[in-house]
């Protein structure tokens, strides 16, 4: 087992989904690999009671035990919010996430060549095929392959999908009614036993409460469990990352980290791989400026930080005369992606429809009104169990103008300049955004709802993030225009490789965690071929 | 004053460009707790009045014997725990008893009917449903300042407290034996209950 200070053959900064997936595959090639993660570590086991805090204190399990390390700023159109929209800690952000698992489809990498819009990933669907084989295989993906719309596999999933929800069939009956296909949804998450998880007992606290007491849903914990058994990983929590230095060769030497007492370390390594997402990840590159790397290590492109994208939510909401039954389970089970691989990207984005049994909650329901005792009784009682939501997650295109940036005022915990964000949204997304609440609408009208109690105008007010944070330190063939290459290795330092969301150069309109797997595995395949 | 109903008129009379003096006004009336105040416990006679209390707020139909314990162990916690609660709702049984005998010309409060407690708590907060929006606008800008006070740390502590700790109970009110947090058959969402 490699102990901190040693010589590493990989040190991996982010112990989430990308670090998580990394540390495994490179640790189980024989390397000895060390792993730094800015959060603590929380225990598995205290997960049914952290579970039960959180519903009786609402106490967020996943909070920052030290908050001024995650200081911000805002100085955009749009202020973009990172309260509850990542997780620092072993396990990352996979501790909260919803644990959808999609494919991007391979119309997301050629934006550019086929609609004239961005621009194309430096690799195609068919480089990545194979590996999203594998991340679904790595983070258990639970399954059925119906979904026509869906780009091609070449392997099977490896769990049973889960059935639709018994109320998704007001959606179907409506879908069919419009000709638009409804299909399963492939979620991370045990629809049997799988590797050290038990199968989903249907909690109901994925979903909107962010945490499975008992582990049947992926969280990149297991990987991280899987790499120490290997007898080859280490992880180091509550090291937080402050620089990382290079030599005269422009080569990372080491790394400067930080424990919660401000005290110093250094982590040295013949490999670096950066895995703190899309926002960290820029910031750390920005933080290590150094007369070599003037504007920030691996910044010669000036690219680092630029290009922050997310994904766009809309709800459409109706009251159904009939009963619904919701929160029996925590996820949604019926999607629509046939406005996914849209032939006319050109002018609007892409849309995936989710197809939510959902609704306020008894105590939602008494926390909106002003009643009490028996009028409030009868309130929860007319108002649960009569509503759905068609979620409308779309697509933002690269824009260089938002950005990640250093804050020259703000410092964080450690003294370090905090992560200002320039946010704002363009004619594009916004007509996304009416097309697909207009698609929404038409949906709840064919299913012959008593009152959409949300759309229009009312759904663009209140979108939400998707808190996907992508882009920043993307990937590409011209280092003049990106910061690493294909292989995710920066293009100004021989030993740095940057592996996450961060890289994508464009989002599309679905979740990116599985394609963050599937890129980890494929670097790590990569690194394990380089010579130690 | 007392204000039942949708007020949807009165949200059509509103400029459009009122939010923000509204939000202004709001702000400033927004109740806040003392955090210079002490905590402690509140005596027995005070915690039987605020059970009275809760046994009104609470919306379920008989049954409050077996809920009453962990609303209690809620409010001796808030009480010595969170700084400003135990003066909130000492206030609160003040307000209570004070606004009883007003209303039915006796009291104190814990000695009153159901029926009489639940008119009580009706002169000092508005009704209005879940999509009340305008109703509960309003209600920020013209309830009186302990109304305000006492519905934002009391009435909507105790109603936490229930939904949150009695959660049987309150999911139970949906007709839902299992619910959140409760483990069950992971094919049951499937069918129909």
């Amino acid at each position: 087992m490699i102990q901190g200070n040693d010589v590493a053959d990989v040190c991996i900064i982010g112990a989430g989904l990308a670090g998580g997936v990394m540390a495994y595959e490179l640790a189980s090639r024989g390397l000895k690999v060390v792993v730094l993660e800015a959060g603590p570590r929380h225990s598995p086991e205290a997960r049914v009671d952290a579970m039960r805090e959180l519903l009786e204190s609402g106490k967020d399990p996943w909070a920052p035990e030290l908050p001024e390390r995650d200081v911000y700023t805002n100085d955009g159109e749009i202020a973009y919010p990172l309260e509850r929209a990542r997780v620092k800690a072993v396990g990352g952000s996979t501790l909260r996430w919803g644990g959808l698992a999609l494919r991007f489809h391979e119309t997301d990498f050629q934006m550019k060549s086929l609609y004239g819009l961005a621009e194309d990933w430096p690799i195609r669907y068919a480089d990545l095929e194979p590996f999203y084989g594998k991340a679904e295989l790595a983070l258990g993906v639970a399954g059925t392959a119906d979904n026509p719309f869906a780009p091609y596999r070449t392997t099977n999933y490896p769990l049973p999908g889960f059935p639709y929800n018994y109320d998704d069939r007001h959606f179907q009956n409506a879908c069919n009614k419009l000709g638009i296909l409804m299909h399963h949804v492939p979620w991370a998450r045990n629809s049997i036993p799988f590797q050290d998880g038990p199968a989903c007992m249907a909690f109901a606290t994925c979903g909107n409460y962010g945490i499975c007491p008992i582990s049947a849903q992926y969280t990149s914990e297991r990987h991280i469990r899987l790499a120490e058994k290997t007898g080859n990983a280490s992880v180091i929590p509550n090291a937080n990352v402050r620089r990382i230095q290079t030599d005269k060769l422009r080569r990372v030497n080491h790394v400067v980290y930080a424990t919660p007492d401000k005290t110093q370390h250094e982590q040295s390594a013949r490999t670096f791989v950066l895995c703190a997402h899309a926002i960290e990840s820029a910031r750390l590159l920005l933080l290590s400026a150094s007369a070599q790397f003037p504007q920030g290590l691996a910044n010669g492109s000036g690219m680092v930080g630029k290009n922050f994208m997310d994904h766009l939510y809309f709800a459409v909401d109706a009251r159904l005369k009939e009963p619904v039954f919701p929160h029996r389970i925590g996820f949604h089970t019926a999607e629509s992606h046939q406005f996914i691989p849209t032939g006319k990207r050109d002018e609007t984005g892409t849309i995936k429809l989710e197809f939510e049994v959902t609704g306020p909650t008894p105590a939602d329901v008494a926390r909106r009104s002003g009643l009490w005792g028996k009028a409030l009784a009868e309130e929860i009682r007319q108002s649960f169990g009569h509503h759905l939501r068609i979620s409308l997650e779309t697509e933002q295109l690269p824009d260089e103008r938002n950005t990640i940036t250093l804050d020259p005022h703000i410092k964080d915990h450690f003294g370090d300049a905090a992560p200002r964000i320039t946010y704002s949204l363009g004619e594009y997304e916004r007509d996304t955004a009416v097309k697909g609440i207009a698609m929404g609408e038409r949906i709840f009208d064919a299913m012959g709802v008593e009152e959409i109690t949300r759309g229009g105008r009312d759904s663009i007010e209140r979108m939400n993030f998707g808190k996907h944070h992508m882009g920043t330190c993307r990937m590409g063939i011209d280092p003049a225009t990106s910061v690493v290459n294909p292989d995710l290795r920066a293009h100004e330092v021989e030993n740095l490789f940057v592996v996450g969301s961060s890289v994508f150069v464009t989002g599309g309109s679905v979740q990116p965690s599985l394609t963050i797997a599937a890129l980890a595995i494929r670097a790590a395949e990569f690194i394990a071929q380089q010579e130690y | 004053m007392i204000l039942a109903g949708s007020g949807i008129a009165t949200a059509a009379a509103v400029p459009s460009q009122l939010p923000k003096i509204e939000g202004r006004i709001a702000g400033l009336r927004r109740p806040q707790l003392e955090e210079d105040s002490p905590t402690g416990e509140l005596t027995p006679r005070e915690m039987a009045t605020v059970m009275a209390l809760a046994e009104v707020l609470v919306p379920i139909d008989g049954g409050f014997r077996g809920i009453e314990e962990v609303i209690e162990r809620h409010v001796r916690q808030r009480t010595l725990q969170t700084k400003g609660y135990l003066q909130e709702y000492r206030k609160a049984v003040a307000l209570l008893d004070e606004t009883a005998e007003a209303v039915t010309g006796h009291g104190p409060f814990m000695e009153l009917s159901k029926a009489e407690r639940e008119e009580v708590v009706a002169a000092l907060l508005w009704k209005y449903n879940a999509d009340d929006h305008m109703v509960r606008r309003l209600e920020r800008l013209f309830l009186s300042k302990e109304g305000l006070t006492f519905r934002r740390f009391i009435v909507r502590d105790i109603l936490a407290a229930f939904f949150r700790k009695s959660r049987q109970a309150a999911w139970a009110i949906v007709g839902y034996d299992l619910f959140p947090g409760r483990p069950q058959d992971p094919q049951a969402y499937a069918r129909m209950p």
